[in-house]
C-alpha cells in the first residue's frame, strides 16, 4: 500500500477510534436527527409507528405511570415514567387526545434509573401513553387522565 | 434567558437525582397574541442532552408538547462529588444553551 495512502487511512481509523470511545459514536447514546414527522403526526398510531419505526407494542404491567388525578391544568401535567423492565433505554410519552400526539423520547444510558419525571401537555381528558423500549422490543401502559382544563393552547 | 435556568443535583446514597427547570415558552404554534391576535410562532426546545463528565447520560426529542419552563428529573445510579453535570439543548428556532453544575 502506497505509505502516503496508508498513514491516512489509519489515522481516519484512529480518529474513529476516538469518537467511538467518547461515546459519540455509540448509537444507545446518540439520537436520531429530530423526526419531524412523527412529531407532526395528527393521530397516535402514526405518532407511534413513526417515533418507535413499528407498531408492534406489547402492553406491559411492569411499567408505572402518575399523574395527578384530575390534572387541574392541562398545560402543566406532570408524569413520571417508571420501568421494571431489564434493559430499558428508551422512554417514549404520547397524549392519545392531542391534535398531535408526540409528547418526548428520551434515550437512556445504564447510568441512569429507568424512571423520569416531566411534565407535559394535554388537551383533553384521555390517555397518557408511556411506551418503553429494552432489547430492541416496544412495551406500553396507558393512564387515563382527567384534564380539567385543556392545554394545548398553551 | 441564561442564569435563569436552574439545575439542581443532590446525593442520594451512592448515586444522586438530577433535576433542572429551563427557561423556554414551549408555543405550540396555536396561540394567538392576546393584544394584537396575530399567531404566535411555534417554539419549543427539539433536543436535549445530559452529560457527566462529558459522557451522554440521557439524551431527549421533545415537540411542544412538553410544559411551558420545561422540568426533567432523573437518579442516577453512582455519583461522585467534583463530576460535573451538564445539561445543553437545542430549539427549533436554532437557539442554544447549557447549564451545568458540580457534584457536591
Amino acid at each position: 500500500m502506497d505509505r502516503r495512502i496508508f498513514l491516512k487511512a489509519s489515522l481516519a481509523s484512529a480518529q474513529i477510534a476516538v469518537l467511538a470511545a467518547s461515546g459519540l459514536l455509540a448509537p444507545r447514546t446518540l439520537l436520531a436527527q429530530w423526526p419531524s414527522d412523527a412529531f407532526h403526526a395528527e393521530t397516535l398510531d402514526g405518532a407511534m409507528s413513526r417515533l418507535l419505526g413499528t407498531v408492534d407494542v406489547e402492553a406491559s404491567d411492569k411499567i408505572g405511570i402518575q399523574t395527578p388525578d384530575p390534572a387541574e391544568n392541562g398545560a402543566v401535567v406532570p408524569v413520571d415514567v417508571r420501568s421494571d423492565i431489564p434493559d430499558t433505554d428508551a422512554i417514549y410519552l404520547f397524549g392519545a387526545k392531542n391534535p398531535t400526539p408526540a409528547l418526548a423520547a428520551f434515550e437512556l444510558t445504564p447510568e441512569i434509573a429507568p424512571d423520569i419525571s416531566c411534565r407535559v401537555k394535554l388537551g383533553a381528558t384521555g390517555d397518557l401513553l408511556a411506551v418503553i423500549r429494552a432489547n430492541g422490543r416496544f412495551y406500553s401502559a396507558r393512564r387515563a387522565v382527567e384534564v380539567v382544563a385543556g392545554g394545548c393552547g398553551a | 434567558m441564561a442564569g435563569s435556568h436552574k439545575l439542581r443535583v443532590k446525593r442520594d446514597g451512592g448515586g444522586a437525582q438530577v433535576k433542572m427547570l429551563l427557561r423556554h415558552p414551549m408555543e405550540t404554534g396555536a396561540r394567538k397574541n392576546p393584544g394584537t391576535g396575530e399567531p404566535i410562532p411555534r417554539n419549543f426546545i427539539q433536543e436535549l442532552r445530559c452529560e457527566r463528565n462529558d459522557k451522554v447520560i440521557l439524551s431527549a426529542n421533545w415537540g411542544w408538547g412538553i410544559s411551558k419552563n420545561p422540568y426533567l428529573s432523573f437518579h442516577l445510579h453512582q455519583a461522585q462529588t467534583g463530576d460535573v453535570i451538564r445539561v445543553s439543548w437545542k430549539d427549533n428556532l436554532g437557539n442554544q444553551d447549557a447549564i451545568e453544575t458540580q457534584v457536591k
